[in-house]
Order: C-alpha cells, then structure tokens, then sequence
C-alpha cells in the first residue's frame, strides 16, 4: 500500500476514532483473496464507547496500484452501494469514505464484511440451489428498478441510446488501446454490431454479476460484491452475462452461473421487474458477455506484458482469452 | 545412451515436486498463489511442445491472407474489412474466415487449458 505497516496501521487508527468519537483498537489488516483490480482488507474494530461502542467487523477497499479502463473509483463506488442499499439490494452495508490521500495514500471505503463464501469453485459444486438462484434473480430485478434520472448517479455519464453498439465501439477501442489484434474477438464484435436489439429500458447496471462476485452464506445471498464496472445499460447485459457458460465454474450443467436453472431466474426476475425476458436476447447478451470478457483479459494480460504491474494472477488471466474466443464462434457459426 | 533434459521434462518435473511435495507444506493463504505457479509451469510446458500461443499458426495466416483477398498483413487486414462489415453472412468467405478463426483457437485452447474441449 506504499505505507510500511505500522505507519499504515497509525493512520488508520487515526482516522477510524474520528469517524466513531471514541478511541478503538484496530486488528491487523488481511488481505482479502480476489480482486485483480481492487484491494480488499478485512479489519476488525473494537470500538470503546459511544454510539459505536463494540465490536465490527469491516472490509477496507481501496484502489490496486493500476486499473482497468471503465472501472468506477471508490469514491463513486461507495455510492452505488448506499444507491443499491436503499433500494432494497443485498449489498454490504456502507460504513465510511475516506477521499483523503494522506491517510492511506488512496482513496478507500469501509463496508460490512458479509459472511459466507464468493468463491466460484466452492459454490458450483453440488447440487442446484434453486432458492438462491431466485434470489439472485431478485436482486438483480431490484438494481434494474434504479433508473437514469437519479442525481446522484450523474458521475455514470450519458445513458446510450443503444447501449449493445455503445458496448462494441467501447470495446473496440479497449483493443486498439492496448494494440491487441484479436481477429476472433473483432468476428464476435462485428456479430453483435450486426445483430444488435433495439433497447427500450435503460437502468442501473451491475455489469459484474455473476458467481465469483455473490458472497453466499449456505444457500443465501449475503452480499453482492464489485461494483466498480456499474454503469447505464440494458438490463438483460446482466442477466446474459450471469447466464453465460464462462461464469459456470464447476456448474456447467446449471446455466445460471453454475449454481441452477434459468427457469427459477427468469420466473423470479419476472415477478420482480414486471418485465418479460426474451432468451433470444439473452443469447445475445451471452456472446457479449464472453466478447467482453476476451476484451478484459487482454486488458489485464496487457497490465502485466507492458510492465505497468507484473503479476502471475494477471499474465495468466490472459490464458482464458483462447476458450472464450472458442465460444464466441460457436454462439456466432452462421450459415 | 541418456538423452538430455529437455525443457518439457524440466517443467514437468519441477510441476511434479512442486504439486506433490511442497503444495502440502506451505501455508494455506499461499497455496493460491502456488496452484497458479502450478498452471503456470503446465501451460509453460505445453507452449515448449506444441508452439507459443503468442505466435499464429501458418496455416491460419495464409487462411487469412485468402479470406482479406491482401498480399500482407494478414491478421491487420482481416481485422480492419470485419470492422468495416465485410465477413456478413451473405459474403461466402465468411464461412472461411469462421472456419480457419475457429480451428486457430482449437490449436491455442489445446496449450491454454487442456482440459477445456474434452
């Protein structure tokens, strides 16, 4: 973090007995595992007197050393979670944002740690978990309910009058910033400017929902995490990218994510939303899902390759490119 | 005679130890990071045998050169005519270009992740 540890640990302390008025004893912060583009920490707090009085247990989330282009910083990430709060989703609650670059060197949040696990391996084994799934489903009908006419949501920018053709001009020009030459992504990407629907809903969305970024805590939803990709879009981007095969992890006989049927979502999103959902779209949605994610792993690959941040997590990100590219000719075979 | 060691043995080898003697040792918050060393090392050695995912095959840069209808840059041109919407389902090259991208990511996905099209 650019701070020894000690430093790290007295600033901290600092900052937490303004932000509760009473003087508080700090455990060591543990890094969290995940989170190529974020820093997660687990901290727990104990909290001497006044209305914080007791024990928390928190998560401090700040920036990792480079970014990824679209990711929101923390700053506007912590409102989306309050946003998302409010609106009745499953998020960790938010405790604390420090825009102060002289306590950590970066900006950073403090928010709930939620129990329970998000890790994809664990979660998609077994049997389908049918309740979790409609919860999922649920939630996710919850953060479509956000719409663009929020002031406090102004920093997501203008909402795209076709936000499939926003996405592959988008995405182009992540590949050209890197100087990638993905003749299959750039075939998935011409499929989707020709196929692309005409939206009528514009929303909030997550644009990272899927297993990997859910903690669950036995078969229910404890926490959607990650929302540093948020961004105005057509709601069904994120039920494709949920459904999509490269999400499954061990599940892949189970389309949502690895973990049930997309009967259960699609019956659930829809008592939620009130809207119908057309798989057509959501096929489509799919190859973007797998066209976008081809296009993050270069990114990430290109983080490690131009020296910016060496990392094996990184340069081995950019392996997955060639199965995605695999499956975007399969969904995209013509003719 | 005793042939030399080569890089794919070393690899392999090396993989071996490193999965079946130390994974159990080492602390649990660091066997992440070990079993991405492991995939690391396997994928490493698939690349000595099989070529580098890095370079196009051959065969795929002349299948390219076909479909682009150019004499150079083959990957470049391909790119900039889909872009410009050249390979739609009505140009009978497309069917090539589908053909010759999809064998390509075949090749590179037998080095990138065995285990994937079995």
């Amino acid at each position: 973090m650019g701070l020894t540890d000690a430093d790290r640990q007295s600033r901290l302390n600092t900052y937490v007995e303004g932000l509760v008025q009473s003087s508080v004893s700090l455990s060591e912060l543990k890094k969290l595992s995940g989170g190529a583009i974020q820093e997660n920490w687990a901290l727990d707090v104990h909290v001497e007197t006044g209305k914080w009085a007791g024990d928390h247990q928190w998560v401090l989330r700040q920036d990792a050393v480079s970014q990824v282009a679209a990711s929101q910083g923390r700053a506007e990430e912590y409102q989306l979670l309050k946003i998302a709060k409010d609106a009745g989703v499953e998020v960790p609650t938010p405790v604390s944002l420090c825009e102060d670059d002289a306590v950590l060197g970066r900006t950073f949040f403090l928010m709930h740690r939620v129990q329970g696990t998000a890790a994809g391996h664990v979660l998609t084994k077994g049997d389908a978990k049918p309740k979790l799934v409609r919860a999922l489903a649920q939630n996710l009908a919850r953060i479509h309910s956000i719409g663009h006419e929020r002031q406090e949501l102004l920093f997501l920018g203008e909402v795209p009058s076709n936000p499939a053709l926003h996405s592959v001009a988008q995405y182009r020009s992540y590949l050209d910033a890197i100087n990638a030459q993905q003749p299959a992504i750039e075939f998935g990407l011409a499929w989707l400017q020709r196929n692309a629907p005409e939206t009528t809903r514009v929303t909030l969305c997550h644009r990272d929902y899927r297993t990997g970024n859910l903690m669950v805590d036995g078969d229910k939803l404890s926490g959607i995490l990650d929302w540093e990709f948020s961004g105005w879009g057509d709601p069904m981007e994120d039920v494709g990218w949920i459904c999509a095969k490269c999400w499954r992890f061990r599940g892949q006989d189970k389309e949502v994510g690895g973990l049930g049927s997309r009967q259960d979502f699609y019956q659930a999103y829809e008592q939620e939303s009130g809207y119908s959902i057309d798989p057509d779209e959501i096929m489509y949605w799919e190859v973007m899902a797998h066209v976008r994610w081809a296009t993050i792993a270069c990114q990430q690959a290109a983080r490690h390759t131009s020296g910016e941040e060496l990392s094996l997590e990184l340069a081995l990100t950019g392996y997955v490119v060639p199965e995605l590219e695999y499956e975007i000719l399969q969904m995209t075979k013509e003719g | 005679m005793v042939r030399e060691v080569k890089n794919t043995d070393l690899l392999s080898i090396a993989r071996t130890v490193l999965r079946d003697e130390v994974l159990n040792v080492i602390p649990e918050h660091k066997k992440y990071e070990a079993l991405m060393v492991a995939n690391a090392m396997a994928i490493a050695a698939r690349e000595a045998a099989y070529g580098s995912l890095a370079e196009p095959s051959n065969a795929f840069l002349t299948a390219l050169l076909l479909v682009s209808g150019e004499t150079d840059e083959p990957i470049d041109n391909t790119i900039k005519k889909l872009r410009l919407g050249a390979f739609d389902p009505d140009n009978p090259k497309t069917i090539t270009l589908h053909q010759a991208l999809l064998v390509e990511a075949e090749r590179k996905v037998k080095v990138s992740n065995l285990q994937y099209l079995k």
